[in-house]
């Protein structure tokens, strides 16, 4: 699974700390997920896509090796 | 199975993690202030005391109990990529403390046959040095994963 995290954080002009304080995590985890190392809950993937008013499947999505 | 019932079943596991009842994130400070205190004690403690053999048990757990105190206080951000890797943690340190406790005995036997093959016998280990690794271990995989996971 790969994502648009940072393209989307970059869109909203936002850092990975002010991510991360919007959505209760740490900015460790906003940079995990950014660098596909950590795969979030459906909880914390919900409230991401909340922030940037998209849906999951635009920011998370599944490729090859999920399959 | 629909949205609200897929969210309420992940709530459900999160919060299940969540209780691991942790200590505060000061008493990390507190343990890590008793360890070096332990340590220093450790080596210092034959020049110190008279009933050195008993004083160095009071200090070994002394030790285990600053590793504990560490291992189990939150950090200061407590989140669900945390307490996944600190159950992780937990597990490979469970792992590795068996398989430590497996093969060191042999090892050392090993090591022991090959410098003086005369005095060579099979120690069993303490649970002090099984206890000590497993937190090591424990410690060492969290800040690692945390760092670079």
């Amino acid at each position: 699974m790969y994502n648009s995290l940072k393209v989307e954080r970059a869109i909203l002009d936002i850092t990975q700390e002010e991510l991360a304080q919007h959505i209760g995590v740490s900015r460790q985890t906003i940079n995990s997920i950014e660098k596909n190392r950590y795969v979030p809950s459906t909880v914390l993937a919900l409230r991401i896509s909340a922030l940037f008013k998209k849906t999951v499947n635009e920011i998370f999505v599944l490729d090859d090796s999920d399959a | 199975m629909n949205i609200k019932n897929i969210l309420a079943h992940e709530e459900k596991d999160l919060k299940k993690l969540e209780n691991l009842k942790l200590l505060p994130n000061r008493v990390k400070t507190i343990g890590i202030n008793l360890l070096i205190l332990s340590v220093i004690l450790l080596f210092a403690g034959k020049f110190l005391f008279t009933e050195y053999h008993t004083v160095r048990l009071v200090i070994k757990n002394l030790i285990l109990i600053s590793l504990l105190l560490i291992s189990v206080s939150r950090n200061k951000i407590e989140d669900e990529r945390t307490l996944r890797l600190r159950v992780q943690s937990y597990a490979f340190a469970f792992i590795t403390g068996v398989l430590y406790a497996m093969v060191q005995p042999f090892a050392i036997l090993l090591v022991e046959s090959i410098m003086q093959s005369e005095l060579a016998t099979l120690v069993e280990l303490s649970v002090f040095q099984v206890l000590i690794f497993m937190l090591l271990v424990q410690i060492s995989y969290f800040n690692f994963t945390m760092r670079h996971r």
